[in-house]
């Protein structure tokens, strides 16, 4: 959604002016998203979720390496997914890692912008943890920026920058 | 080319996924359409059957009645004649210049249902059905002695007779009579090479033979000591006094109408000629118009089950809105989302029309004996014709038409409020 009032710059751009079409261009080259909870498209396997993205913007496709099946792969390795897992059907994951696949899919491609909303609120503190380690991890060797939203203020000490909004009552 | 990819790919696996439910709805469609090509086919079929089913015959004479009536029992063996027509008026008829040939057909008795046709060997020689076929002998010969009988492929299959074997012809119409001809048995001589057209369903038998089996019988029932034993019956000498129809041939087809209008004012007694082309095609417009509701009641069906289809694809976008905000979070446009559900609108329509196509097949495949067999009627597999063609084609692109219904919602929905905004 466009701003109502002021503008929003991100990498040199004002979305605020872009058209509906090319901000969706945007968005699929240049982000990925985490959300809360339900991630995954529920009818595609967990590899082909990853790949999802690459498969939206020919940006992306070109920058994994050496294709974006081993890309996944890769990704859900280092993200602690069985390899079992990888082909089967993302319903039958636990939530944890369901949000570990979401993590490799926003990772895919190397885009330079991850938001993350809320994405350990249906964690537990372990997971939480784990999750937020591979994610930055993994976020800081392919250079990407993470905005990460939370309520959770145990976890600021992972991030370099700091914003607060509103009360916290 | 890319994005098109997948929104097949997606809207595959987004098939799969809720296959459970939509294998009903394809189900109904499945079904809907079968009935819809098949009342097509059917009719195609029927048509090019029934119209030929007599042809070489120029007019068809019986006593006083409608065309409709003496083509059907003389023809179709449905129904009984009104009346005789005197042996005397088809002697007439024979001597008649115009006239090519005449074929005398006399009816009455059954044969285990089967109706009973008692005429000459012209039958045989200029009877002709289809692309002017003719008649054919499968096994043996033409009857030739007085208590010989010749059998239609259908009856002779049915009740699996032989030549050689000896039958026992029952009095007046029906499957089970209580009077038969039990003193007079008849020996097969022939049986008939199947024709597809109601020659399979009866029996021949000579005029001679008909008078034969029936001294004795003046008054409706067998009277005791009156009717004839074989050996005596075979001494003597039958004239029929009356036939039921003719068969005639003309010498020139030009005197048609002419020959027509002079039997229909006949002095002698009442006659009606018709012209069997006519009145087969004027019986096919009344069941026409049935075959044509028939047709119409299936197209609403299927608009039926597609309408079924859309409101099952409706309530089931509802829940989808989780699948879309992600899609459209990784970045697909709300026309990728909007195709997503006209692909898998049409998809389930193919899958239909592929389905339907090959329960339709192995229907008339094995039906097709079967209906030969008790109706006689001739239906074999073929390669579609353009109509229907056209309609079987008719089914996804009405399935595309609906589909934009849920299509163009999902659209303006994601084009005017953001991805993000459906939680």
């Amino acid at each position: 959604m466009p701003p109502e009032t002021g503008s929003l710059q991100m990498l040199n751009q004002n979305l605020g002016s872009l058209k509906a079409s090319a901000r969706n261009k945007f968005r699929a080259d240049h982000m990925g998203v985490i959300f809360q909870q339900f991630n995954l498209v529920p009818y595609l396997s967990a590899l082909a979720n990853v790949a999802l993205p690459c498969r939206l913007s020919a940006r992306r496709q070109r920058n994994t390496q050496p294709d974006t099946d081993t890309a996944g792969a890769t990704l859900l390795q280092q993200l602690a997914i069985p390899e079992n897992l990888w082909h089967r059907k993302v319903t039958e994951m636990s939530i944890g890692q369901q949000q570990r696949v979401a993590a490799a899919r926003a990772l895919i491609g190397t885009p330079e912008i991850i938001l993350a909303d809320e994405p350990t609120s249906a964690l537990d503190t372990d997971n939480r943890d784990r999750f937020l380690d591979l994610l930055l991890t993994l976020a800081e060797q392919n250079q990407c920026s993470v905005v990460f939203v939370s309520h959770d203020r145990g976890l600021a000490s992972h991030f370099h920058q700091q914003l607060t909004l509103g009360s916290d009552t | 080319m890319n994005k098109a990819h997948l929104a097949l790919s997606l809207a595959a696996a987004s098939l799969w996924y809720r296959r459970r439910i939509l294998a009903l709805v394809c189900l109904t469609l499945t079904l809907s359409v079968t009935l819809l090509l098949g009342i097509q086919y059917l009719r195609t079929e029927i048509r090019q059957s029934f119209t030929n089913t007599i042809t070489g015959t120029d007019l068809i004479v019986g006593a006083r009645s409608g065309q409709l009536n003496l083509l059907l029992y003389t023809v179709f063996h449905i129904g009984d004649a009104t009346n005789n027509i005197r042996w005397s008026t088809y002697q007439h008829l024979e001597q008649d210049r115009r006239i090519d040939w005449a074929v005398p057909i006399s009816l009455g008795d059954s044969y285990k249902g089967y109706r009973v046709v008692s005429t000459n060997e012209q039958f045989l020689e200029r009877f002709r059905y289809g692309d002017n076929h003719k008649l054919d002998m499968a096994q043996g010969i033409w009857f030739n002695e007085l208590f010989d009988v010749v059998l239609g492929a259908g009856v002779a299959r049915k009740l699996n007779h032989r030549v050689g074997n000896k039958i026992i012809l029952s009095h007046g119409g029906g499957r089970t009579s209580f009077s038969n001809h039990t003193d007079l048995p008849f020996r097969v001589s022939g049986i008939l090479e199947a024709t597809g057209t109601p020659v399979d369903q009866a029996v021949y038998i000579s005029l001679e033979a008909m008078e034969a089996i029936h001294v004795g019988w003046e008054s409706g029932v067998a009277i005791p000591g009156r009717t004839l034993s074989t050996s005596a019956a075979e001494t003597r000498t039958f004239m029929p006094e009356a036939i039921t129809a003719v068969l005639l041939g003309l010498k020139s087809p030009i005197q048609t109408f002419q020959l027509q209008r002079e039997l229909n004012q006949f002095r002698q007694e009442p006659l009606s000629a018709i012209l069997p082309g006519v009145a087969l095609s004027e019986l096919w417009r009344m069941m026409g118009q049935f075959e044509k509701a028939l047709l119409g009641i299936s197209i609403f069906v299927v608009a039926t089950s597609l309408v079924g289809l859309i409101a099952v694809l409706l309530t089931i976008q509802a829940q989808r809105h989780r699948e879309v905000a992600i899609l459209r979070a990784v970045g697909a446009s709300p026309g990728l989302i909007a195709s997503l559900y006209s692909i898998e609108c049409v998809m389930l329509a193919l899958a239909s029309c592929g389905l339907a196509l090959f329960l339709g097949a192995a229907a008339i495949a094995s039906l097709s004996p079967w209906l030969l067999e008790n109706y006689g009627i001739q239906i074999s597999l073929r390669a579609l014709s353009m109509d229907e063609g056209l309609l079987l084609s008719s089914v996804p692109l009405a399935a595309l038409i609906v589909s934009l219904l849920p299509a163009w919602g999902a659209w303006r929905k994601n084009r005017t409020l953001g991805f993000g905004s459906n939680n």
